[in-house]
């Protein structure tokens, strides 16, 4: 079927139109940022033309750093101040890293939440992942001016919910306003913007630098809904690397590298690969440190060395079509993402396995943040007349530890989200009057092969025989994908409440003090500049509120009903010309209270609408 | 979303039961096309995406609208949580932990289908086996439905408390054998995965 841009004649820009957002892909090996204007998904470029970031931090002596090519540029020299595929430690403990390949000294006092021990101190990944984000995000500021409303950054669909909100965190961290997390391959697959005419389903194959994701998606009807993703969080174009300089090294005679020469040679391998994409053959010298060598590699060596790991994508393919129900020959387009489609023998063997013919007219390393843009754009309000709207599922289930390590499982993976479930646990032991929960993720039957997110305890549990108290575990999952857990005690009118948000090891206060240690801040008058984001949210709220009571004030509300907002109004407006930042908060937070029967009765009625809309067809 | 932001918010129309919200026939046979289109054309409307730039107010409303419409679109979906909900209609609880009351037959099946699943991991062509037994498990399942539906319509029609007794413990029955193939059908897809790593 033929795809079309999103973007067509009839989507006139009004003139008034100042709302930007952006889409932010930061990915292992590159990271870029792209927009929309008048209309057109492009991408951010900086002075010299260039879109791609290189995902790498150099840390110098102060606080001084560099990120980028600068930063790329000094990695062999300085390997140990310098952080490259980042993305594939965020949201990781020690034991998920692969310390040993890796030049970095880790700090080993919190193993849950390692850092790297650099010249300028210990950095986390959330903390070097937000240097790449402030840089993505200052190019934007200079393109578009400083009324960004906010990003959509993407994310691995395989992510789990600790990675994500590390993400989240280091986008918090660079002062970045999350519109969305969004997952590359459904991000692809709205930049390739499918037609509308031809419904149908579609598989996006995106194997990126370190990490290797597929979906099936199903769109129809103005939704694209996920039907199942899965994936690898730990295979990308960096095997391919690492395979291509292992083969390398035995060519060599199997010296022993130190990190600099191995960084060196992995380089090569890299420049081999991607030459290979284009020839047949590549000539390649290698030197570094007393060490050279010279020789060649042919494109049917590489395709050897790489076919294995092409077959253990195919695995995670077979698996993604068995959850979305859905066989080969159901597919209508497949869409190749990454840098490491571009290598023919990927393409081949995938085209092969879906019997399709790969899609691949938009850049594979632009589509992803093209995506996310035209997210973006949709979600600030910009696009009316053709909206669509996104179905994403969870990639991982969901569940809590049962007595002897079992896990029951409250949300399976592949659920559409947000989703909410609730489930009803009981005391094994009589006078108990603490429970406690621990959250994982993962498809394994037993807690020790699963993900531990977090553990809480719920206490102040009336005394009762065992199995008569009812605790209530409810579990949240975000649009953005991002898990909440409650648990309450219902029994003869006691409750009790906890709320716990799962984290990668770092708690809530220390993002806090790392936001407050973060120099940008201290920069700036952090009063200020809250005092200016609380003012622009009031103009938001009201501006929205507005824009409702206008359509349904009349419809909906009473006198009584309507002039308490109006007065609310009137004093948020107030507050908002004074310069006291807890009064314009207060103001949104009376505003909204006092709009919340308002919003109930607004949705209701589109519901409704939309109940008797359906009633009236089928007749 | 704290809870108690949710619970201050009272969307009337989500008080409907599910299969009116879901506009379908409150049945146990339904049209799986219609629920998924009208549960589509619902999340269009009340998705938290339609709600970035808006008020808190009308974020919580699209969480609370999406959660809920969401939940009756997964119940309606699973033949067992369907079939639950019908009784729940009618007034009656199921218990999903009680044991079937004695029902040698599907005692038999039960074992059976166990055995066969139990075999596939050693079997030479286990894709040919799978499919020979999701399609048996398959039919068990209309079967069942079937039956529910039969037990369904006779206790919504009955008055006298007496067979409305014995009917209820008839569906009831069969709500857990509903429970017990879906658990089953679960249980061929952890193998599948399995055989695939």
């Amino acid at each position: 079927m033929a795809l079309l841009q999103i973007a067509e004649p009839g989507q006139s820009i009004a003139p008034h139109q100042h709302k930007h957002a952006v889409g932010i892909d930061l990915g292992t090996t590159n990271s870029l940022v792209a927009t929309v204007r008048s209309g057109q998904s492009e991408v951010i470029t900086n002075t010299e033309g260039q879109a791609t970031v290189p995902s790498v931090v150099r840390f110098l002596d102060g606080k001084e750093l560099v990120v980028g090519v600068d930063a790329l540029r000094n990695a062999e020299i300085d390997p140990e101040n310098t952080v490259t595929s980042v993305k594939r430690m965020i949201g990781r403990s020690l034991d998920d890293i692969n310390t040993a390949e890796l030049p970095y000294q880790f700090t080993r006092d919190n193993p849950k939440a390692p850092r790297i021990q650099t010249r300028s101190g210990k950095k986390s990944p959330v903390e070097v992942s937000a240097e790449i984000l402030k840089v993505l995000y200052r190019r934007s500021v200079e393109s578009l001016g400083e009324d960004i409303e906010g990003a959509v950054i993407t994310v691995p669909a395989y992510f789990d919910d600790a990675q994500r909100q590390a993400t989240k965190d280091a986008a918090h961290l660079a002062g970045i306003n999350v519109l969305r997390l969004l997952s590359e391959p459904t991000a692809a697959a709205v930049a390739y913007g499918l037609d509308k005419q031809a419904e149908g389903v579609h598989v996006v194959y995106d194997l990126g630098g370190g990490t290797f994701d597929v979906s099936v998606l199903l769109f129809s009807k103005g939704v694209f809904e996920v039907l199942a993703t899965g994936g690898d969080t730990a295979l990308g174009g960096d095997d391919f690397d690492s395979l291509i300089a292992h083969w390398l090294k035995e060519q060599m005679g199997s010296p022993e590298l130190d990190s600099a020469q191995w960084r060196s040679l992995l380089d090569l391998a890299r420049n081999a690969k991607e030459t290979l994409t284009e020839q047949e053959k590549v000539n390649l010298n290698y030197s570094c440190g007393g060490l050279q060598w010279s020789g060649a590699l042919t494109v049917e060596t590489f395709n050897i060395l790489v076919t294995p790991l092409i077959k253990q994508t195919l695995r995670s393919c077979r698996k993604v079509m068995l959850d979305a129900k859905i066989g080969a020959d159901e597919i209508e387009d497949l869409v190749l993402v990454g840098g490491s489609t571009r290598s023919p023998v990927v393409s081949s063997i995938v085209g092969d396995f879906f019997e399709c013919e790969p899609l691949c007219s938009i850049n594979p390393d632009h589509v992803v943040a093209l995506g996310a843009a035209l997210q973006a754009d949709a979600l600030i309000g910009n696009r009316r007349e053709d909206e669509i709207l996104l179905l994403d599922v969870t990639p991982l289930s969901l569940g809590l530890e049962l007595m002897g390590g079992l896990v029951e499982k409250l949300i399976p993976r592949n659920s559409t989200i947000p989703v909410t479930r609730a489930q009803e646990f009981t005391t094994y032991k009589d006078g108990q009057t603490a429970l406690a929960l621990h959250i994982v993720q993962g498809e394994r039957e037993m807690v020790e092969d699963c993900r531990s997110l977090a553990q809480f305890t719920l206490r102040g549990i009336p005394p009762m025989v065992a199995g008569a108290a009812k605790i209530r575990v409810t579990f949240q999952v975000d649009a953005d994908g991002l898990l909440s857990v409650s648990a309450k005690e219902i029994n003869s009118g006691v409750e009790a409440h906890v709320e716990v948000k799962p984290s990668y090891g770092l708690d809530e206060t220390e993002v806090t003090k790392m936001l407050q240690e973060s120099f940008d801040f201290a920069r700036q008058d952090s009063e200020q500049r809250s005092l200016r984001e609380q003012q622009v949210e009031a103009g938001r709220i009201l501006e929205s509120i507005k824009g409702a009571l206008l359509v349904d004030g009349t419809r909906l509300l009473c006198n009584r009903e309507r002039a308490e907002i109006d007065t609310k109004i009137n004093q948020l407006e107030e507050s908002m010309q004074g310069g006291d930042l807890h009064a314009v908060k207060r103001g949104c937070d009376e505003l909204n209270a006092a709009t919340e029967n308002f919003a109930a009765k607004r949705m209701d009625s589109s519901i409704s609408d939309a109940l008797s809309g359906q009633r009236v067809d089928d007749l | 979303m704290p809870d108690s932001a949710l619970n201050n918010i009272d969307i009337k129309s989500l008080s409907a039961n599910y299969f009116e919200l879901l506009n379908l026939p409150a049945a146990f046979d339904i049209d799986k096309k219609v629920l998924r289109k009208n549960y589509k054309a619902l999340m269009s409307i009340c998705h938290p995406d339609r709600f970035v730039a808006k008020s808190d107010a009308e974020k919580s409303a699209a969480v609370l609208a999406t959660a809920h419409v969401t939940q009756a679109f997964n119940t309606l979906k699973s033949p067992p949580q369907r079939a639950s909900y019908l009784l729940e209609l009618l007034g009656y609880a199921v218990n999903f932990n009680a044991s079937l009351s004695t029902d040698t037959q599907f005692l038999m099946e039960q074992l059976e289908l166990r055995e066969s699943l139990e075999k596939l991991v050693s079997c030479e062509d286990p894709d040919a086996e799978i499919q020979a037994l999701m399609d048996h498990a398959g039919s068990l399942q209309t079967k069942e439905g079937q039956s529910f539906q039969a037990f369904y319509e006779q206790l919504s029609a009955s008055v006298q408390t007496e067979s409305r007794e014995s009917l209820f413990q008839n569906a009831h029955d069969s709500v857990l054998k509903l429970r017990f193939l879906e658990k089953f059908f679960e249980e061929i897809d952890a193998l599948q995965h399995k055989l695939l790593d």
